[in-house]
């Protein structure tokens, strides 16, 4: 006789142990700032009542903000939702970064917007977040009650047929055309509110690979004309694509090719040379514990921008992804929804393909498997046959 | 206090991960669900229980964030991040008994939730009614309906199985 909550806990399907450490948030560092501002706000209000709504403005920013903007007392700022849902002032989950290294993120340098009203400099914290090949980057004008954001890659193959599809989704949507680039127009109703209570409108465009969108507290005509602005300022042609594959965004701890395996704590298999000349790496860099204690999971990254690839090891490999038949399971997954994944056979080592096509488009795409203990994975924007001959070669190479 | 709340971090992230992938599918929403969980228990760190409580009083926490992150999905945000995300490959479907799971999602949320708490996050009683912001007795007694009503549905699903099955 079986307890059911013993069964059930043995179809549990995440196991803590599996899972990588993930990177301290570093959370703690705006809200102390929120509080002291916000100190600083009460105490301001019992010496002069007027300047409490700008202490409080600026506190949830890490940023001080233009008090004397007329939207700076629209509450635009204030305190995020209980649960830190979306706002102009804290639209993602990102870290706070430079421009330049959400430019990284994003694979090409951010056009900001220009226009009588925002200016570049006006730009506030910028964030930035990345999941192996995808990218975003949210550039806040807190004080303007706006945010732009910019997303690799886009979606569609198609933009204009993919945009009209999706358009359906918004009655009040409105596609237009802006300096001929189609775009969607969402004006801001009722149905938009952010969680800090105010209404919000949105522009969104695909400029050079990227999907841009301007979100703010403003009418259609004036998201339109910061729209219009970013698209009159984009280069002409989009950047080479293949760079900043990976790693994931932003780089922890940098080192050269050379001390890798003492990273890893283990000799690193490198793939055949014929195959990826090492001279074409660029510096790697790493998160976790490095070299690995115990549980404390090591992850190394080694792009190889020339050649549009990047290695990755991750010791201890986790225990999901290991067997053929977990790789089956996984493909199973994948193939679900439309990705085109498939169980390899390297040298007796199962690996999983990758082929991130979506929707027709060609995304980097990644081979993994587990060798001595270590995971490897292969990514990059190249055939599958070139992934595969370089797993290959690890392989053929650790044994 | 930030060495108390590194400490809370270090100690509890990867189970408020894990309590996450269960429920969100996708680890990039799971990892945002921590994100804004620890983002939360830091505004909040006033009202942090003591030691034995502080894994429920995530959980907590993180399940409003999923809560809310599933109403943005209708928002903007899904114009942004989801946008290309396809149906989940959730992660509960990659249990080994992936007809115990299906019993489960058969269920009313309430009931998947008080179960999936007892017998994948582990809480007890005490944690159970801390995590869902309950009584003790009244956790035990969600806990025990919500155990019936599965024993019924996986013999519903599977007579011969069922009859096995205790609550």
């Amino acid at each position: 006789m079986n307890d059911v909550i013993a069964l059930l806990a043995e179809a549990n399907p995440v196991r803590v142990d599996d899972l990588a450490p993930l990177e301290h948030p570093n959370v703690a560092r705006r809200p102390i700032r929120r509080r002291r501002l916000v100190a600083a706000a009460i105490l301001a209000t019992a010496v002069a009542g007027s300047l409490a709504g700008v202490f409080l403005v600026g506190g949830t920013t890490s940023h001080s903000t233009k008090s004397s903007h007329p939207r700076s007392n629209s509450g635009v700022t204030g305190p995020p939702g209980p649960t830190g849902g979306f706002s102009v002032a804290h639209p993602i989950y990102g870290k706070q970064v430079s421009l330049a290294q959400a430019a990284a993120a994003i694979g090409q340098p951010v056009v900001l917007p220009g226009t009588a009203s925002i200016r570049p400099e006006d730009a506030g914290p910028v964030l930035a977040w990345s999941r192996g090949m995808r990218g975003i980057v949210a550039v806040t004008y807190p004080a303007e009650g706006l945010v732009v954001e910019y997303e690799r890659p886009a979606p569609w193959a198609d933009w204009s047929a993919g945009l009209t599809a999706y358009s359906h989704n918004f009655p009040h949507g409105r596609l237009t055309s802006l300096r001929g680039t189609p775009a969607l127009v969402i004006p801001r109703k009722d149905d938009n509110i952010d969680w800090v209570g105010h209404k919000f409108g949105w522009v969104t465009f695909k400029i050079n690979g990227l999907m841009v969108s301007v979100i703010g507290h403003y009418g259609e005509a004036v998201l339109e004309s910061i729209a219009k602005s970013i698209i009159a300022r984009s280069p002409s042609r989009a950047p080479r694509p293949g760079l900043n594959l990976l790693p994931s965004f932003p780089p922890r701890k940098p080192f050269s090719l050379r001390t890798a395996s003492r990273r890893l704590g283990v000799a690193i298999p490198l793939p055949g040379l014929r195959l990826l000349k090492r001279s074409t790496a660029a510096e790697g860099w790493a998160m976790g514990t490095c070299p690995p204690s115990g549980r404390r999971v090591c992850m190394i990254w080694i792009p190889f921008p020339g050649e549009s690839v990047s290695l990755v090891y991750q010791r201890p490999a986790p225990r999901w992804l290991r067997t053929r038949r977990q790789y089956e399971i996984e493909a199973k997954h994948m193939n679900k929804n439309r990705h085109e994944a498939e169980v390899l056979d390297l040298d007796g080592v199962p690996a999983l393909a990758i082929n991130e096509n979506i929707a027709g488009q060609h995304n980097p795409g990644s081979i993994s498997f587990v060798v001595g203990g270590t995971r490897v994975v292969v990514a990059g924007k190249r055939h599958t046959a070139v992934l595969r001959a370089i797993a290959q070669s690890i392989v053929e190479r650790s044994k | 206090m930030e060495e108390d709340f590194r400490r809370l971090w270090a100690e509890h992230h990867r189970h408020v991960l894990a309590y996450a992938l269960r429920r969100a599918g996708q680890r990039t929403d799971a990892e945002d669900v921590v994100s804004a969980t620890f983002t939360v228990a830091w505004r909040r760190f006033g009202d942090k229980p003591s030691a034995e409580f502080e894994l429920p009083w995530l959980y907590a926490i993180a399940a409003r964030v999923l809560a809310n992150q599933r109403r943005s999905v209708r928002r903007l945000v899904a114009l942004r991040l989801r946008l290309r995300e396809l149906p989940a490959p959730a992660e509960s479907e990659r249990s080994d008994l992936p007809e115990v799971v299906a019993a489960l999602k058969q269920l009313r949320p309430d009931d998947q939730e008080i179960l999936r708490l007892a017998a994948w996050e582990g809480l007890t009683g005490a944690e159970l009614a801390v995590a869902l912001d309950c009584t003790e007795n009244a956790a035990a007694i969600r806990l025990h309906r919500a155990r019936k009503r599965l024993v019924e549905q996986l013999a519903k699903e599977d007579p011969a199985a069922g009859h096995s099955i205790t609550e």
